[in-house]
């Protein structure tokens, strides 16, 4: 199976099984039952002060914090890690993992001629746990929340509607064109004998990415017009409202304590 | 009364190519007419111009009496009045949920509230009301057409202009859109459709083929005698009409029922 193939069969496969089911966005758990609106402010509060923490400690209270939350919402604790992870070699791989060597400081160890040094090491760790926590609340935050109401939580921050709708027809269309794409690479498949080779497959790959250009030009003028069949005029208006109750109050109070607690902390007032 | 008047339409893509010239027809208020035609003919252009969606290259257009122009196509009442369902329900479910699709136009023309009522109960009177909160991708084939038939419906038009709205249908959901067709002819509603369904054709007032140019204009039965301009069309003969050929019999039956009346007079003559 070619890069390309198996890349739109991944994406696929993902969004099918975990994005479009909302299955985990449908639980009844404690970030379920929280307002978009409060869980997009806390989501930002608490990965800005994620990201300006020096302390490797603290960084990991706040990554068993968000383990914690996943446990309340029920989501598998399994799957939720595996999401955060699978990313972080990529950083570590091509941030983190060279400054281990260009970091000057007290030598750690030597690995090919290059001198690791302590300070280095630290640096490498706490870049990988503040992107890991970040990343596992970004996640904690999809996971637990429907996309329409992720939406309307924009909508409601007074971010321009074209910004939002531009969002939503990508969300929308992105996954239809990479199911047309695997569409027509299991057709070529099916008359395909043997392998072919890998310029041989970039050719055809480009091939797909031409054609899958053109049917997204013809689907958006068509979109376009439907849209304007039923009155469409530059501007959709969100259709959902919020209103916050006592969870939502309680998380929000939540949320500015453990910022408070955590400076307090880092500026040794506690 | 008529609802379309169209003077002597041509259509140019702008690749040069020409899609329709010299269309002229009439729609009355009420009817139920089918357009046919071979594929590439230029039919579900010739829909996009009664919908306001595309301008004419050449001729004119007119909706109740008044000329179709550019302001026409942010006109909330034409929209309000004109129903458009698009082939591929794909381009009609753009929103997160079915719910907001169904609620955008109404929410366009009666504002948020009024919107997601009327869109409520449309989802409920066509049975659906289950998709409410799914995401259309999620939806099969024949759940698409339905939330896709509930986004026109739900604006209350006057006119429907229907593009293929059986293809890629299985029986069950296809039987849905003809009951649906039937129950808006029992509405006197005028309801413009491209097709090639036959059974959809049978259901129309008048016929018009069309390639291009118009070919033909008249009556199903019409259309069903002569076999030269339903091969024009690329159309399917249906088993009985070609029985009735073979046999040299000139009255033409568009149903079973039809055809063992005639077999049944002419036994006994």
């Amino acid at each position: 199976m070619g890069f390309l193939e198996e890349t739109a069969r991944e994406v696929l496969e993902f969004t099918t099984n975990a994005v479009f089911s909302e299955r985990y966005a449908r639980r009844d758990g404690l970030l379920q039952r929280i307002d978009p609106r409060v869980k997009v402010v806390s989501l930002v509060v608490i990965v800005a002060t994620v990201v300006s923490l020096e302390r490797i400690d603290l960084i990991l209270a706040f990554y068993f914090l968000a383990l914690a939350l996943a446990v309340l919402s029920r989501l598998p604790v399994i799957e939720f890690t595996k999401r955060v992870w699978v990313f972080i070699p990529i950083f570590t791989g091509v941030i983190a993992l060279p400054s281990i060597f260009m970091i000057p400081g007290e030598p750690a160890f030597h690995l090919f001629g290059l001198t690791a040094s302590r300070e280095g090491i630290r640096w490498a760790v706490l870049f990988t746990l503040r992107v890991a926590t970040a990343v596992s609340y970004a996640i904690l935050f999809t996971m637990t929340s429907r996309w329409n109401d992720i939406v309307s939580a924009l909508a409601s921050f007074r971010i321009p509607g074209m910004v939002i709708t531009i969002t939503t027809l990508t969300y929308r269309y992105i996954f239809l064109l990479a199911k047309l794409l695997l569409d027509a690479m299991h057709a070529r498949r099916a008359r395909l004998a043997g392998e072919l080779g890998m310029v041989e497959s970039w050719k055809e790959a480009g091939k797909h990415i031409g054609a899958t250009f053109i049917k997204a030009n013809a689907l958006g003028e068509d979109l376009y017009y439907a849209m304007l069949s039923r009155g469409y005029a530059n501007e959709i208006e969100p259709l959902r409202e919020f209103k916050a109750g006592k969870v939502d109050y309680a998380f929000s109070a939540f949320t500015v304590l453990l910022v408070v607690l955590t400076f307090a902390f880092t500026r040794g007032l506690l | 009364m008529k609802v379309y008047e169209l003077r002597n339409v041509s259509y140019r893509y702008p690749t040069g190519e020409w899609a329709l010239r010299g269309i002229s027809m009439e729609v009355e208020r009420g009817e139920t007419l089918a357009i046919v035609g071979p594929n590439g003919a230029g039919k579900t252009t010739l829909l996009k111009l009664m919908d306001a969606l595309v301008m004419p290259t050449e001729g004119e257009i007119l909706f109740e009496g008044k000329l179709i122009t550019e302001d026409t196509m942010t006109d909330k009442e034409f929209r309000r009045k004109v129903g458009f369902l698009f082939q591929n329900p794909d381009v009609m479910l753009f929103s997160a949920t079915v719910l907001e699709d169904v609620a955008f136009g109404p929410v366009h023309l009666w504002g948020k509230e009024r919107g997601l009522k009327r869109a409520r109960e449309e989802l409920r009177r066509l049975g659906i009301e289950k998709l409410a909160d799914r995401h259309p991708y999620s939806l099969s084939g024949g759940e698409k057409k339905k939330a896709s038939i509930a986004c026109v419906t739900a604006m209350e038009p006057e006119v429907l202009l229907l593009d293929e709205p059986t293809r890629d249908l299985d029986l069950r959901n296809r039987n849905f859109v003809l009951d649906m067709i039937r129950s808006w002819k029992g509405e006197r509603k005028t309801v413009v459709v491209v097709t090639h369904d036959l059974r959809l054709i049978r259901l129309a007032d008048r016929v018009y083929v069309v390639n291009k140019e118009i070919l033909f204009e008249g009556t199903p039965r019409e259309l069903f005698s002569r076999p030269e301009l339903i091969e024009r069309a690329n159309l399917d003969v249906p088993e009985i009409v070609r029985l009735f050929h073979e046999l040299g019999i000139n009255e033409i039956p568009l149903s079973v029922g039809e055809a063992v009346e005639i077999l049944r007079g002419l036994l006994q003559r």
